[in-house]
């Protein structure tokens, strides 16, 4: 009973690691019991119904046993399980079309324009409805959902999100900037 | 951002369906015997190279 105390006290990052030396799957199960409601609720705004949530929630436990020593803990380990479980996600619902996630290109110009005046004016979201807001969101892209999810949702910071996507900082603004812009059209155009 | 609408989309939480989790202990079980079968048919070149490099060494010391 002490160990399994002494492992319930363990941080998320020192559990990973553990697991990562041991190939332990009761410690795995323990890393389960922390984090599937996260990632089952994560998988479900992503999914159909619930049973589609179940079966990606499935995958991203199977995924993350097999890749949890890519972990290199730059970051605290909720902020990667939110980008490996959104990745997934994206991966999923584009997995019919071309365009997979990937690191699109962005424009230097927009990025110079970007740094200088960004500012996260926000005041747009403040008077969306939660159910209108639901529904705008599906109807913007999946990456685009994501990383507005990852900022307004999560809390991430850009920092945080430009280390879990493996992406510049700029291009996070540019991003979420953009996403931003198509989500206020959608919900004032689009959603009644 | 205090009433930031974001924070309520996806409330209530769900609940995480109880079998899910036997599901997914046998595929981690699985996955772990996958692992486990192909470590022991494949070399630790690193391993290899360093022991190598090291025998041949204390070989070569007059």
């Amino acid at each position: 009973m002490k160990t399994l105390d002494n492992i319930n006290k363990l941080s998320d990052e020192d559990l990973v690691e553990a697991i990562v030396k041991t190939n332990n799957t009761a410690l795995f199960e323990v890393l389960y019991d922390r984090f599937s409601s996260l990632i089952y609720n994560k998988c479900y705004g992503f999914a159909k119904d619930g049973d589609e949530a179940k079966d990606l929630t499935q995958d991203v436990f199977l995924k993350l046993f097999v890749k949890l020593a890519s972990f290199k803990g730059k970051s605290k380990f909720s902020t990667w399980v939110y980008a490996f479980t959104y990745n997934h996600c994206v991966n999923y619902v584009t997995r019919n079309t071309a365009k997979k996630f990937e690191k699109q290109s962005v424009d230097y110009k927009d990025i110079e324009n970007l740094s200088d005046d960004y500012e996260e004016d926000d005041s747009s979201f403040l008077s969306m409805k939660v159910e209108k807001l639901k529904v705008a969101l599906e109807l913007i892209s999946p990456e685009e959902k994501m990383i507005l999810l990852l900022k307004y949702q999560d809390f991430l910071t850009i920092k945080e999100i430009a280390s879990a996507l493996e992406i510049g900082e700029s291009a996070v603004k540019m991003r979420i900037k953009r996403a931003k812009d198509k989500l206020v059209t959608e919900y004032n155009v689009n959603v009644k | 951002m205090d009433n930031n609408p974001f924070k309520n989309i996806n409330q209530p939480l769900k609940e995480v369906p109880v079998e899910l989790k036997s599901k997914v202990m046998n595929d981690i079980a699985m996955a772990k015997l996958i692992m486990d079968l192909a470590a022991l048919f494949s070399y630790n070149f690193s391993h290899v190279i360093e022991t190598v490099i090291t025998k041949r060494n204390i070989k070569n010391q007059p």
